[in-house]
């Protein structure tokens, strides 16, 4: 004797619904088990996309490749070289302000490194990404790549430089110190403590 | 423009000082003090003085970090003086990471402090506070949380805020500025370091290879030398009000002002230096002139002048000794802790000890020398207390040492003063 059993199409959505649930929320377990930082990750790209800078194109956009331009020059060293020509070189691609931080900050430091290694290289400097816009000054992420480093050094580098736009063009305002990029870094999730007096 | 006229500031303010003021002090220099010999009473350096011993640059880990090439080197100017003494004039942007990294930068170290220029601030924090005067943004301090921007700053030197990821300020424009005021021969100085030569090790780059140090302090002696360490005494007394009330009772959050005081004595050293003590004598005659004398065998003799025998004559030099490290506190005496948790928990039920004890370590470069005498002093105020009862005021520290002794640690109460709690009784 057959027996129909009737189900109605809102128990089987429903059904269909619950075993969706039960696989993404043991799919989702099992992959942060295997990998616990991933909701980190997910969650600082998602700050990340919300608080920084619309992106334009590293290949095309202007004040990208002023950043490029200047870094190829910095980053272009020869110890036969005088270092009047290397900061003269280099100025032409920054602002005024730019320039006399070269010569009175950057150049000894360069120079020093560049004498006492006998540095000759030249470099690959590629724009990755814009961290800081400012409408007029902007701060780009960029890579450089050298092509002779000396001994103790990366071949690659990455270096935050902040560009500004002087008449309508951009230039090197300055190369940002180590120890001031810790704000650009991609947001991660910490621990929040909680004092009580 | 605006930019113009910050820079016109600075500029003033940094390229014509007027005076110099040491330690704060009024009138600016004593001259009695080792910066005698290296500023006049008109606040000028004395040039004519010291032997300039030149341009120092050094890498630094403390000083900013140009990515793939290395840290942008510290600049200092050095000199020494005629008592040995070495003075470090450090450019202007290299005294700006110096104050951010004072325990690296060897700036906490160094024996005394000079400060070029009226409001020259020689605390850390302060010094950082008036170098960015006009570049930073003070709601982008206020943002973080900062009612007061000291507080800041003083978290900046501590370590608990990094100035670097500050936002809201003119980076570029403070660097280019202090670059301007660092630039070779027209570099701007605000502050002198002076090293003392048993200090040397400290100085910034290390102990410069051409200054002429003393290098046996210790003359030979004929007898036993005896050193005699200097006196540290600790002064503390609460300066303001007259009865300071704990902070629940204190509706306008006075608090209480306290000063602490150490000095440290020189260090005497007492040694014996041998004499020769002539006398005449008759010799055997060699026949050149006449004789006019006869000898101890009857013999023709020549008077002569000889060291007949050595006296040790004693001799006394002093060194003076400054302050390593210190720290000021004070400290709720136990009696009154016994009194707050035994008696007046009986009218205060849970009446229990909040902060019973302040500790404020601080920069022991701060003091100065009266004579031969060094002094620091601290003083601070609308300290907020909770606890009523007798509070210990001690300080701690450790002196540099002198060529003929070794570094001291102490720690002395130097005063106590009273909290008082207002009570209500019914009088019956």
């Amino acid at each position: 004797m057959k027996r129909e059993i009737q189900v109605s199409r809102k128990t089987i959505n429903g059904f269909v619904l619950l075993v969706v649930v039960i696989t993404l929320i043991v799919g989702g377990f099992l992959l942060l088990r295997r990998d616990p930082a991933l909701l980190s990750r997910i969650i600082a790209q998602f700050e990340g996309a919300t608080l920084g800078p619309t992106q334009p194109d590293p290949q095309s956009a202007p004040d990208a490749q002023a950043a490029v331009a200047a870094l190829t020059a910095f980053y272009t060293l020869d110890y036969t070289e005088p270092v009047d020509q290397w900061q003269g070189r280099v100025c032409v691609l920054t602002t005024p302000n730019g320039c006399e931080l070269i010569q009175v900050l950057f150049a000894p430091a360069v120079r020093q490194v560049v004498e006492a290694n006998q540095v000759k290289t030249d470099c690959t400097v590629l724009a990755l990404r814009l961290v800081e816009d400012k409408g007029d000054t902007r701060a780009w992420l960029l890579e450089v790549t050298l092509d002779a480093p000396w001994p103790g050094e990366n071949p690659t580098t990455q270096v935050y430089a902040e560009v500004t736009r002087i008449n309508g063009n951009w230039l090197l305002n300055r190369i940002l110190f180590d120890q001031e990029t810790a704000r650009f870094a991609t947001p991660a999730l910490s621990t929040v403590e909680t004092l009580t007096p | 423009m605006k930019r113009t006229l910050i820079f016109l500031a600075l500029f003033l303010l940094l390229a014509f000082p007027a005076q110099v003021l040491a330690q704060q002090q009024n009138p600016p220099v004593d001259p009695n003090s080792m910066w005698g010999e290296v500023v006049d009473e008109s606040g000028n350096i004395r040039y004519d003085n010291l032997t300039d011993l030149g341009t120092i640059q050094e890498s630094a880990d403390w000083m900013p970090t140009i990515p793939g090439i290395g840290s942008i080197p510290a600049s200092y100017h050095e000199y020494q003086t005629p008592s040995g003494n070495i003075v470090v004039l450090p450019a202007a942007s290299t005294l700006f990471f110096m104050a951010l990294n004072p325990q690296e930068s060897g700036l906490a170290q160094s024996d005394s402090q000079l400060g070029m220029g009226a409001g020259m601030a020689l605390e850390v924090p302060g010094l950082i506070k008036g170098m960015l005067q006009g570049y930073i943004d003070p709601a982008a301090i206020t943002s973080l949380g900062y009612t007061n921007p000291d507080d800041f700053f003083t978290d900046v030197v501590n370590g608990r805020q990094n100035l670097w990821s500050l936002g809201g300020w003119d980076m570029t424009r403070f660097l280019y500025d202090l670059a301007r005021s660092s630039l070779g021969d027209n570099s701007v100085y605000t502050m002198l370091l002076l090293y003392t030569p048993g200090n040397c090790a400290n100085i910034p780059g290390g102990c410069p290879q051409n200054a002429s140090l003393p290098t046996s302090p210790l003359p030979p002696s004929c007898s036993t030398p005896i050193v005699q360490s200097g006196a540290i005494t600790v002064t503390a007394r609460k300066l303001a009000p007259l009865n300071p009330i704990v902070v629940g009772q204190d509706t306008e959050r006075r608090g209480a002002d306290v000063t602490w005081e150490v000095r440290v004595e020189p260090t005497y050293y007492t040694y014996g230096v041998q004499v020769p003590v002539m006398g005449t004598v008759c010799a055997s005659w060699n026949g050149q002139g006449s004789s006019n004398c006869q000898t101890s065998d009857h013999k023709a003799g020549m008077l002569e002048q000889i060291v007949v025998r050595y006296d040790c004559v004693q001799h006394t030099q002093l060194f003076p000794e400054t302050l390593n490290w210190v720290t000021a506190s004070a400290s709720l005496s136990q009696a009154s802790r016994d009194w707050i948790l035994n008696i007046l928990s009986i009218h205060y039920p849970e009446a229990y000890l909040h902060h019973p004890s302040f500790s404020f370590p601080v920069n022991p470069s701060t003091g100065s020398f009266q004579g031969n005498t060094y002094v620091w002093t601290l003083t601070q105020n609308h300290i907020q207390i909770a606890d009523p009862g007798y509070f210990n005021l001690v300080v701690a520290g450790s002196t540099t040492g002198t060529p003929v002794s070794s570094p001291r640690g102490f720690s002395r109460t130097g005063g106590q003063f009273g909290v008082y709690i207002k009570q209500i009784a019914i009088i019956q």
